[in-house]
């Protein structure tokens, strides 16, 4: 029986999302992901395929999880990683010459989330635009566009319907673009007058420069990260979002195997769960190693986590 | 009261009426003095006058038959209306149609020193309210025992497709520079041929306006070079006249705002 007691209220797409923190084994998943289908353009949909089949399963109503827009997919994965790992992301970069300095970074997810909230606030994007008898609702297009619009990088104008929620003609007669396939938003669209469609592209235009040239992390040294939505750079964010250290992992499995506990048990575990059940066996090592210490030694007898499994092998 | 959702087919079923109706607009006619309903250019038209720039490379077709075409589709007139549309009122309407992409145009003055000035369209068309259209205009001329009479008039937009194709189709298969000299001279020809709408010969009808292209092509390279220029003379008086609607000047540089696809690319 799975629980899914957090709740999220997505502010672009109007819905809530029912969903359980990442287990360890799901964050072992995405972890090897990350190795299987490398950073590359050629990766990118096989990666966007997996990374999505592991992270469904954390959602209940995951009808709902496929209807929400891409701004709101953003937030609630960043709000996900959060409540599942940590608040901060850690970054160090690499440089090919030595003898510069790695620059690392501590990014404060809560604050991007705000960022990212507040940046398309300001856009107004969300606000009618109308023409004659006409009323045009647009929204960040629904993550089932992504693939519409990474294919489309070098001309947008064809991602436009993508954009649009909704028009209301006379008042109450209304064409949702919800559950409409692509062809048919274009169609659609393209019944639209010329001058109309040109304040509609304007919009957009306006709200797709405000949210890449933002600067979302509030980190001087992150400025080159440009939130695009028609390239893989939040694809990327995500990756290093999930990203872990398997070897630790399995180090922590390991260690949770000798004291009797289940790998499958800790298969289903949080990863904060898990961090307690790690701490408590460290605990305990550290607890007899003290005891063992002969009288005088001024080492405190406390021991890392890779301490403790040269321990059990040796 | 609740809103009404509206399946994809009956969607574009509203849509394809509103655009008759709710959001036809009026556009200026010189020949007529009176507004005529029109649609609003579609995304998918002004694709297929960009297109044409490419097409009119290779020969293959002119940008007027395009826009005619288009005025054609998206005209709320009876085909009378459409049909006595003169070439003089297309570039009025072409203005208008290209308002509707937007209503600033920049113009290029000058290359080095760059000189550019961006322009309101709305005030061409504003132009073309108080430009009187020409009406039509008689030539006489007596030869020895033959008096001839042309009736000039300009002409309408939807023979003039048939004048380009003259002009451009004998030049296909020609090499670059013999391309040109043939574009040229077959030009002028078509130029002179559409503007005259008849011909009288000791006061009979020659039945000019039945002829075909290509024969009434035949006729002017017949008729003496003294009435060719008289009705050269008249074109380029009347042409001038049109031009004024949309010269405009920036630094005592004046500039004719051409008429083609290139007017359709927004920047």
């Amino acid at each position: 029986m799975e629980y899914f007691l957090h709740s999220a209220d997505l502010p672009f797409s109007g819905i809530r999302l029912f969903y359980r923190e990442i287990n360890v084994k799901e964050q072992i998943l995405l972890g090897k992901i990350a190795i299987l289908y490398p950073f590359g353009e050629e990766n990118n949909n096989d990666y966007i395929t997996a990374f999505e089949k592991i992270l469904i399963n954390c959602v209940e109503n995951k009808d709902d999880f496929y209807k929400i827009n891409i701004l709101d997919y953003i937030l609630f994965l960043t709000k996900l990683r959060i409540l599942s790992i940590d608040n901060n992301l850690e970054l160090e970069f690499q440089d090919n010459d030595e003898k510069n300095l790695k620059p690392k970074f501590t990014i404060d997810l809560a604050n991007f989330m705000k960022n990212l909230y507040q940046v398309a606030i300001d856009t107004k994007l969300s606000e009618e635009i109308e023409y004659k008898s006409l009323k045009v609702k647009l929204n960040w297009p629904s993550i089932k566009s992504k693939i519409v619009l990474l294919e489309n990088k070098k001309n947008i104008i064809p991602t436009i319907p993508e954009f649009i929620e909704k028009i209301t003609i006379d008042k109450d007669q209304v064409i949702s673009f919800e559950n409409f396939e692509s062809y048919q938003k274009e169609e659609v669209y393209s019944k639209l007058p010329i001058s109309f469609k040109n304040k509609i592209e304007n919009k957009i235009f306006k709200s797709i420069e405000e949210l890449v040239n933002k600067n979302l992390f509030d980190i001087k040294g992150m400025d080159w990260f440009k939130f695009n939505l028609y390239d893989s750079s939040y694809f990327h964010f995500f990756r290093l979002m999930f990203s872990c250290n398997l070897k630790q992992i399995y180090q922590e499995y390991y260690l949770l195997a000798s004291k009797n506990i289940s790998l499958s048990y800790v298969d289903n575990m949080s990863i904060p769960d898990k961090k307690v059940y790690c701490s408590m066996v460290e605990e305990e090592f550290n607890l007899k190693s003290k005891r063992n210490q002969p009288i005088g030694n001024p080492s405190d007898g406390s021991m890392s986590l890779s301490d403790l499994i040269k321990e059990f092998e040796g | 009261m609740s809103d009404q959702i509206i399946n994809f087919k009956d969607a574009l079923s509203i849509l394809d009426n509103l655009s008759k109706n709710s959001f036809a607009i009026d556009a200026w006619i010189p020949s007529l003095q009176k507004t005529i309903k029109i649609k609003e250019l579609t995304t998918k038209q002004q694709s297929v006058i960009i297109e044409n720039f490419f097409d009119f490379i290779e020969n293959k077709s002119t940008f007027s038959k395009t826009l005619f075409d288009i005025i054609s589709e998206n005209c709320l007139e009876d085909s009378s209306v459409i049909e006595n549309l003169t070439i003089f009122d297309r570039a009025c309407l072409a203005f208008f149609i290209r308002k509707q992409l937007s209503n600033k145009l920049k113009i290029e003055f000058q290359e080095i020193p760059k000189i550019e000035k961006e322009i309101e369209i709305d005030n061409i068309l504003e132009k073309f309210k108080s430009y009187t259209h020409p009406k039509p205009e008689t030539i006489k001329h007596s030869l020895e025992s033959v008096a001839i009479e042309i009736e000039l008039d300009v002409p309408k937009m939807k023979q003039d497709p048939f004048f380009d194709n003259f002009v451009y189709r004998n030049a296909e298969n020609s090499e670059d520079f013999q391309k040109f000299k043939t574009v040229l001279g077959n030009a002028f020809l078509a130029e002179i041929a559409k503007f005259i709408k008849e011909i009288k010969i000791n006061g009979n009808l020659f039945g000019y306006n039945n002829l075909y292209v290509d024969d009434k092509i035949s006729v002017i390279e017949k008729l003496p070079a003294v009435l060719i220029n008289d009705v050269n003379r008249i074109i380029t008086i009347w042409k001038s006249e049109l031009e004024k609607n949309y010269t405009v000047k920036e630094e005592n540089i004046e500039k004719v705002i051409k008429i083609d696809s290139f007017l359709f690319l927004i920047n």
